[in-house]
């Protein structure tokens, strides 16, 4: 007689067992397992199917809930062997189903039916950046008084902290541009998928997730600030990038933005 | 909660909801994110609402702030899928804090998950997968219990299954082991009505026998929702995929059950498929009514 912890390993072995085509191979229950099983109408391995299904399917469903654009460059049947392969390597480690799919981005990398689209894993960090941030936790907005009542001489002290949802990106794709054309509210706009490499920043200091382009300076400062180093530090490494980076439109667009969300002199 | 089951967790001496904060036993609707903004406009007549734990564990964002909201307008339920109770594993402690944070967010009048497992060696199904009923399932679902509601100084409801395979080594029925978990642990009974058909029929049981044998005073809640009828090989099997009305068949179920236990705080849930407010809004009223129905004739 099987122990409940043996039934427990036993079953999910079975619901594990993965078929060399996608849903075509009939479950596999062990002779241990299936005799604990009753009889009646369906067999050992049907009833395992639907349990199998319904794994299979609420899984794939929240892949597909937090990578809508990528599903949408693959199409829908690519989507579907993508996320099955993912879940026999990935397979949930969590109760809270909206834990489910970080690692999708470096499995594409390594999943070899992805080859002819190298944007897809850096579109896929941009899309789990937007679902962490739409989680993450709130922050009040920067004390612009405060702010203006630092005298000038203590700018390049400053140490900014940034919104907890914030999520800088740096692509060796045109990721950013991609996920912008498959929005749903976007023309869709032609992508030269070979095109050059972009930043972009991810962040929810309001209701929604705002997603924007960053330039090459502007992600530079933003990181900087990141890491904790001043801002005088901070446009230092900014300007070695870009020189003719506009800090003072910087700060006003993440004011704006809710990115800098508050600092200490 | 029901009187037996505060009277229990006092006696062992643990906190429990009290009275005034008890749900009434009137008909309410599962909130899900695509009625939040309705539901702050519209404000439905329905008596209470019941969100799933698990959507929230984030640490911030437009579900919380929108539950903030509407738990100012009515009373709430927390239903968790993902406790994973019935798995050999060791319980997840993060996942329990995160409910206790929840619940002390919200003040749920009632805090509920299932008789069943979800994980095992680490890995997690997300789904409600069926024990076998015998003692050595009883003595460990027992000791979870305990020590959940221990964690979280409240009585907790657990509720039955749909399933669609059955042990043939059962030791005693489902209903017999949940009656046997709530006098062991102190813990309510959450009976779902539509669980109790769909099983009936899957497993060739007496749905009535079901609800007669189930200990009244531990039942602190009830669910009903849809369910589909799939085709498999010529055999119908019932799946519970909260997708569409409550059939009649659950209807009539619904109405013996209240008539038996007197009326509870019962919830329409409806998860996947999701129509309209109006459309969940609707039903709650139709179980209102049996209530309403079962009042009228004890008074």
């Amino acid at each position: 007689m099987l122990s409940l912890r043996e039934i427990q390993e036993e079953f999910a072995r079975s619901l594990h067992a993965t078929p060399t085509a996608l849903g075509e191979a009939p479950v596999e229950v062990s002779a241990e397992l299936s005799s604990l099983l009753s009889e009646g109408g369906l067999s050992a391995g049907q009833r395992m199917q639907i349990y199998r299904n319904n794994y299979q399917s609420s899984l794939r469903g929240a892949l597909s809930a937090v990578y809508p654009v990528v599903e949408q460059l693959v199409g829908e049947g690519f989507f579907a062997w993508l996320g099955h392969e993912f879940l026999t390597r990935y397979p949930s480690r969590s109760g809270n189903l909206h834990d489910f799919g970080s690692e999708l981005a470096s499995f594409i990398e390594s999943f070899e039916a992805a080859e002819p689209h190298p944007f897809l894993p850096d579109v896929a960090r941009l899309e789990w950046a937007c679902h962490e941030a739409f989680h993450e936790q709130e922050h009040p907005p920067l004390d612009l008084s405060r702010l203006a009542a630092i005298e000038p001489y203590q700018h390049e002290a400053l140490q900014f902290r940034l919104h907890p949802s914030t999520r800088l990106l740096k692509f060796a794709t045109p990721a950013f541009s991609i996920w912008r054309a498959h929005q749903p509210d976007t023309d869709v706009t032609p992508i030269d998928a070979g095109g050059a490499h972009e930043c972009a920043i991810v962040i929810r200091a309001y209701a929604d997730v705002d997603v924007a382009e960053l330039g090459f300076g502007e992600f530079e400062l933003l990181s900087a600030l990141h890491s904790g180093i001043t801002f005088g530090g901070a446009c230092e490494a900014a300007h070695d990038v870009d020189p003719e980076l506009d800090f003072a439109a910087c700060i006003e667009r993440h004011v704006a933005l809710g990115t800098l969300a508050d600092f200490r002199t | 909660m029901s009187a037996h089951v505060q009277d229990d967790r006092q006696a062992a001496g643990t906190a429990s909801v009290s009275a005034e904060d008890s749900m009434p036993a009137r008909a309410g609707v599962g909130l899900r994110a695509e009625h939040y903004a309705d539901v702050l406009e519209q404000r439905p007549a329905v008596s209470w609402l019941e969100i799933h734990g698990e959507n929230y564990f984030g640490k911030g964002g437009v579900p919380l702030r929108y539950v903030d909201a509407i738990a100012e307008h009515y009373p709430l339920s927390i239903h968790c899928v993902g406790l994973s109770l019935g798995s050999t594993d060791p319980l997840r402690e993060d996942h329990v804090s995160a409910l206790a944070a929840l619940i002390d967010r919200w003040q749920p009048r009632l805090v509920s998950d299932h008789l069943c497992w979800g994980s095992v060696g680490g890995r997690y199904f997300n789904d409600l997968l069926p024990l076998p009923y015998t003692r050595e399932a009883l003595a460990h679902m027992t000791g979870r219990v305990n020590q959940v509601q221990d964690a979280l100084s409240r009585p907790i409801l657990i509720e039955n299954l749909s399933s669609y395979l059955a042990f043939c080594h059962d030791e005693m029925t489902e209903v017999e082991f949940l009656n046997s978990l709530a006098r062991a642990t102190g813990c309510g009974l959450l009976l779902d009505v539509n669980n109790v058909y769909v099983s009936a029929c899957n497993h060739n049981f007496d749905a009535k026998a079901f609800i007669s044998s189930v200990d009244a005073e531990a039942v602190g809640e009830i669910h009903l929702a849809g369910h589909a009828v799939n085709h498999v090989d010529g055999v119908d099997i019932r799946i519970d995929d909260h997708g569409s009305e409550v059939c009649e068949a659950v209807w009539d179920l619904y109405e013996y059950t209240i008539a038996r236990l007197g009326p509870r705080p019962t919830l329409i849930e409806w998860d996947s498929n999701i129509p309209g407010l109006s459309v969940l809004a609707e039903q709650a009223h139709r179980a209102q009514r049996y209530l309403d129905d079962r009042n009228a004739l004890v008074a």
